[in-house]
């Protein structure tokens, strides 16, 4: 029974890493760019949840739809005014600009929040939980979960069955031949960097009834969402929300069963094997 | 990548340089010692924030020139360097307290095991292209760290290693700065030779090929896996070198402080603000950014948390937007253009 | 050649710059008169994530300044901080290194956290600054032996420390479950950082030593967001007394996980630092009720619990206190305030002279009795620099307050 409950738990904590990388991924998979500033977005997401609800008094799941627009606004202004600049040099570059924007996320949070651990609570979801046999579920646990599970599939949706979706695959694949086409090039980069960055804010939503905000609280989850994505396949959004379950429980097994503190030590080992066995991921990046 | 990061100096056609090697490094070993020496000076006799500010320069110098053998010269995005830092400074420290072993024996050790981790880290890397070789040195950074805490009964795990703070050369301790001064700046300058000498011969060409197209040069017969294990091993042999030093200079070590991704992140944004692949690049960076920090820290530090780092950052995002070759890349090309406009007038 | 000429020279111009930058500031600006305030060095973790901690004890020392100076200060020099942040161990090097070279600075006091600590006040020493400690609780700090550093705070290898935690055990927790030490099944749960290892290794040697039946050790890394695994091996372990040394953020994951996964121990004795943070009590609330929390200083006590002859009384502590930060003072405020207040009024208003010397001998001659500081303990330095003694206290969240329970002579609401 109780490893069924540590299953339960990983595949759960398993869908905030899952909302996290697909944001990753599908900036890396149309825009070719590791974004290392990804962490920070829902960091940013989490401050504004905080934030709606101390000024406004709103529901952290109402405050949703709010942070998720601001959200995309942030990241397609990041793309407009930074990004747009980089997209053709190397790789090197591009992150450098990336972990500075990061940096410049964190400082200013610092600034304004300073340094503390802030939580929120939601009197009918503190600490609730809903109990099957000896099972029991956390109630924000699995509505993030379940957010995540509908983001992607809606994201799947957009990129398979809209034009702009269309449009982004048809850059994922070849961006000169996309802009022979005469399809605007900048304006899908500009829409993929503000959903990727929406996504970061739809995980902060929902880890903020869960985890206390911290400045550097995206830092740990980042390296997490690179792991999962790796798993996944570059570029491939099923990929990443299947790798996602699969690290949260990877991580809760290893964890039950060697202790914590050696469940890091497994997850970025399996990470490097990964890497070198199977360097395009579980799902090959095509989905994208 | 494109061609306007070919570097100059680097550059695969300049046999004038190469039939003069010589003069040119003695010239940079003698303006070297003199600096060496003003600051060795300086920091004797300025107040300690001054001076420590000097140390941490030149051991953050030294760190960010030995990751531009990899990083810079062959273009291997390296994003856990801190592994190698941490690796030298956590081995002459465990030698010196629990063994009694000298620091400068610990030195060699550490450049050895740093050398070796290079190759084995190396090894099945670098047949990783682009973000993928960037990611699984992130990686083995963070499992470095994770090993160090971890393993408590060798490392102490976050509790840390304190140093004893003995006197003297032996123990290369010192209740003074300036010696810190010598031995970081004669690292630093022993980094920059190597660097130095790597460019101006067969290797620094055949590590230009192998960064600007691997392929191509592949073709071309250049063993590049070869190439890029040599470089992999003198660079993380060289930052676990001057982590030692550190460890001697802070007497105090934890893993997030050595082995902490923000270390490496410290490294590559140094070297790329200065100018990676370029021979003094890092060591600009360095000088400018460290005590950039350090002052703003000081200034604002208890009134406005937060400022000194959000500083760094814009420094970083601006040098990317308009400097993409770094800064040493924009002042050589200045530098370039005049004397064109001269020679042309 | 001019071309191979021009690289070195601008390197060298730019080591010039340094060196320069460095030569102008030298020009120091020191003026000192009689009446002229006497600066002390403050040495926090102001950033990062030690500054929640870090911010709480520089409250304590900002009332204290307040009150003494209000009191007429040292022969009527005022005291004026110079407040530097050290966010990490490299930072407390370069902190520490400039203060206590300061003509300005009379001492340094600091730190909260071990790893700001031990850095820092080595640099003081070396330097002949005088280091005033007032919140790192590890061995190491003191263990060193240096000659210019004094910590009011205790420390984790004093007996008085594991002699505290063995009494209340066997006097009120196994009361408490009807049972007795030897047969209650004990489990540790802790942070893997520099507190949360040193606090629990604590803890293992006194299980070994008292024979207690320890059935789950587990630690975890402090930024961890899913406490699950840790939680089911706990419970797995059928444990009725759990300790537990956690930071603060998965103080809050770790009670509000527990509750969600049904895990409730018998009791639960927490250490210090996560559990005694503004942070937690904001997050659990009340939820916390019940929890027993040991730490270096006792809250919510009262005046007639301490001597009658210490000025500034505890309730004028209290309000001054509410009235400059807006809420009443936890463990790490009190503790700050304590060794701030000791440094005021018995080493910088008795001392023969304001050097480094005079401080030391001012320091050396410190002799308080129990109930003479606001945290109850008396203060009396060994040749080591620490002060023997420290004391360890016991509290309980009731109604989300802390309340002293142990020891029973502080026990003000049971």
């Amino acid at each position: 029974m109780t490893t069924i409950q540590i299953l339960v738990s990983g595949v759960l904590i398993g869908g905030v890493y899952a909302l996290l990388a697909v944001g990753i991924t599908l900036v890396l998979g149309v825009m070719k760019i590791v974004n290392f500033a990804q962490g920070e977005l829902l960091m940013v997401g989490m401050y504004l949840t905080l934030l709606l609800h101390t000024v406004l008094g709103l529901h952290p799941y109402v405050a949703f739809p709010i942070v998720v627009v601001a959200l995309f606004g942030l990241g397609a202004g990041i793309h407009f005014g930074l990004l747009r600049w980089v997209v053709d040099r190397g790789h090197t570059q591009q992150i450098v600009l990336t972990l500075g924007i990061g940096i410049v996320l964190q400082s200013a949070a610092l600034m304004i929040f300073g340094g503390s651990f802030q939580s929120l609570q939601i009197e009918p979801f503190r600490g609730g939980s809903i109990v099957i046999g000896s099972i029991s579920i956390g109630t924000t646990r699995l509505a993030a979960f379940v957010v995540a599970g509908i983001a992607t599939i809606a994201l799947l949706f957009l990129l398979d069955r809209t034009l702009t979706g269309k449009a982004m695959r048809a850059t994922a694949m070849d961006r000169d031949a996309a802009t022979l086409m005469g399809i605007p090039v900048q304006r899908v980069y500009l829409i993929t960097m503000g959903i990727g960055s929406a996504l970061a804010g739809a995980a902060g939503v929902m880890l903020m009834p869960i985890y206390p905000v911290y400045p550097t609280v995206g830092v740990n989850i980042l390296l997490i969402g690179f792991v999962v994505v790796v798993l996944g396949g570059l570029g491939s959004v099923a990929g990443a929300f299947l790798g996602g379950i699969i690290i949260g429980v990877v991580e809760a097994l290893a964890g039950f069963w060697l202790g914590a503190a050696m469940s890091q030590i497994v997850v970025f080992a399996l990470f490097i094997v990964i890497l070198l066995v199977r360097p395009q991921g579980i799902l090959k990046g095509d989905t994208v | 990548m494109s061609q306007q990061i070919v570097n100059r100096s680097s550059g695969p056609i300049d046999p004038m340089v190469r039939s003069r090697p010589l003069p040119k490094h003695s010239l940079l070993i003698g303006f070297g010692v003199v600096a060496i020496a003003l600051l060795a000076f300086v920091s004797s006799s300025a107040p300690v924030f001054y001076g420590h500010m000097i140390v941490m320069t030149l051991i953050y110098a030294a760190l960010a020139t030995s990751w531009n053998i990899i990083g810079g010269f062959a273009g291997q995005l390296s994003l856990g360097h801190a592994a190698f830092f941490g690796l030298g400074a956590y081995t002459s420290s465990i030698l010196f307290v629990d063994f009694g072993i000298s620091p400068w024996i610990g030195l060699l050790i550490a450049l050895l095991g740093g050398a070796t981790l290079g190759l084995l880290i190396g090894i099945p890397t670098f047949r990783l292209r682009g973000p993928y070789f960037a990611l699984a040195t992130l990686a083995l950074g963070i499992i470095l760290l994770n090993v160090a805490v971890h393993f408590r009964e060798l490392t102490g795990g976050h509790v840390g290693i304190s140093l004893p703070p003995t006197e003297g050369w032996g123990t290369m301790t010192f209740l003074n700065r300036w010696q810190y001064v010598v031995i970081a700046g004669g690292y630093l300058l022993v980094c920059l030779l190597i660097s130095g000498i790597i460019l101006s011969n067969r290797f620094g060409y055949q590590l230009a090929a192998v960064r600007e197209d691997e392929e191509a040069a592949r073709a071309l017969g250049v063993n590049a896996t070869r190439v890029k294990l040599l470089a992999g091993t003198l660079s993380g042999g060289l930052a676990a070198g001057i982590g030692t030093i550190y460890a001697q200079y802070i007497l105090f070590l934890t893993p997030d402080s050595v082995l902490g991704t923000a270390v490496s992140i410290e490294i590559i944004v140094l070297a790329i603000v200065g100018g990676s692949g370029k021979l003094y690049g890092p060591l600009l960076g360095a000088v400018l950014l460290i005590p950039a920090g350090q002052l703003v820290l000081r200034e604002f530090g208890g009134a406005l948390p937060g400022l000194h780092t959000l500083v760094y950052g814009v420094i970083v995002i601006i040098v990317i937007l308009l400097f993409p070759r770094g800064i040493w890349g924009m002042l050589t090309d200045t530098a370039a253009l005049i004397n064109r406009r001269r020679k042309h007038s | 050649m001019s071309k191979s000429h021009f690289k070195p020279v601008l390197a060298l111009a730019l080591m010039g710059t340094l060196a320069l930058t460095a030569c102008a500031s030298t020009a120091g600006d020191s003026t000192s008169e009689a009446e002229a305030p006497i600066t002390i060095g403050v040495l926090l973790p102001l950033t990062g994530p030690l500054s929640t901690l870090g911010k709480e004890m520089q409250n304590g020392y900002e009332v204290a300044r307040t009150l003494f100076n209000e009191a007429g200060g040292v022969d009527g020099r005022q005291i004026e901080f110079q407040v530097s942040d050290a966010p990490t161990p490299e930072d407390a090097v370069s902190v520490a290194g400039t203060l206590s070279t300061d003509p300005d600075v009379t001492a340094i006091m600091g730190s909260y956290s071990s790893s700001i600590a031990i850095p820092a006040s080595a640099v003081a020493s070396r330097n002949q600054m005088p280091y005033w400690e007032t919140g790192s609780v590890a061995a190491a700090t003191t263990d060193r032996g240096l000659s210019h550093l004094y910590r009011t705070v205790i420390s984790a290898a004093m007996p008085a420390y594991s002699n505290a935690t063995q009494e209340f055990i066997s006097k009120v927790a196994a009361p408490a479950l009807e049972s007795s030490p030897d047969e209650l099944r004990f489990g540790l749960v802790f942070e893997d950082g520099a507190y949360g290892t040193s606090a629990s290794d604590q803890f293992k040697a006194l299980a070994g030593t008292e024979g207690y039946n320890l059935v789950a050790t587990e630690s975890y890394a402090a930024n961890t967001n899913d406490l699950t695994s840790v939680i089911e091996r706990l419970k797995a372990a059928k444990i009725d007394v759990l300790y537990s040394v956690p930071n603060i953020n998965d103080a809050i994951l770790l009670t509000q996980q527990s509750a969600a996964l049904g895990f409730k121990p018998a009791y639960t004795l927490g250490n210090g630092t996560g559990y005694t943070s503004v942070d937690f009590i904001a997050a659990v609330g009340d939820t916390a009720d019940g929890l027993v929390v040991a730490d270096a200083a006792p809250l919510n006590i009262s005046d007639s619990l301490l001597s009658a002859d210490l000025s500034p009384t505890y309730s004028e502590f209290i309000t001054a206190y509410e009235e400059q930060i807006g809420r009443k003072p936890l463990t790490h405020a009190t503790l700050g305030y304590v060794g701030a207040t000791v440094l005021f009024q018995e080493v910088l208003s008795k001392a023969e002279t304001l050097d480094a010397d005079g401080i030391v001998a001012a320091a050396e001659a410190v002799d308080l009795g129990p109930g003479e500081t606001v945290a109850s303990f008396g203060v009396k330095f060994d040749e080591t620099g620490q002060n023997e003694r420290a004391g360890w206290f016991f509290m309980q969240y009731q109604e989300g307050e802390l309340v002293t329970i142990y020891p029973t002579a502080l026990a003000s609401g049971q």
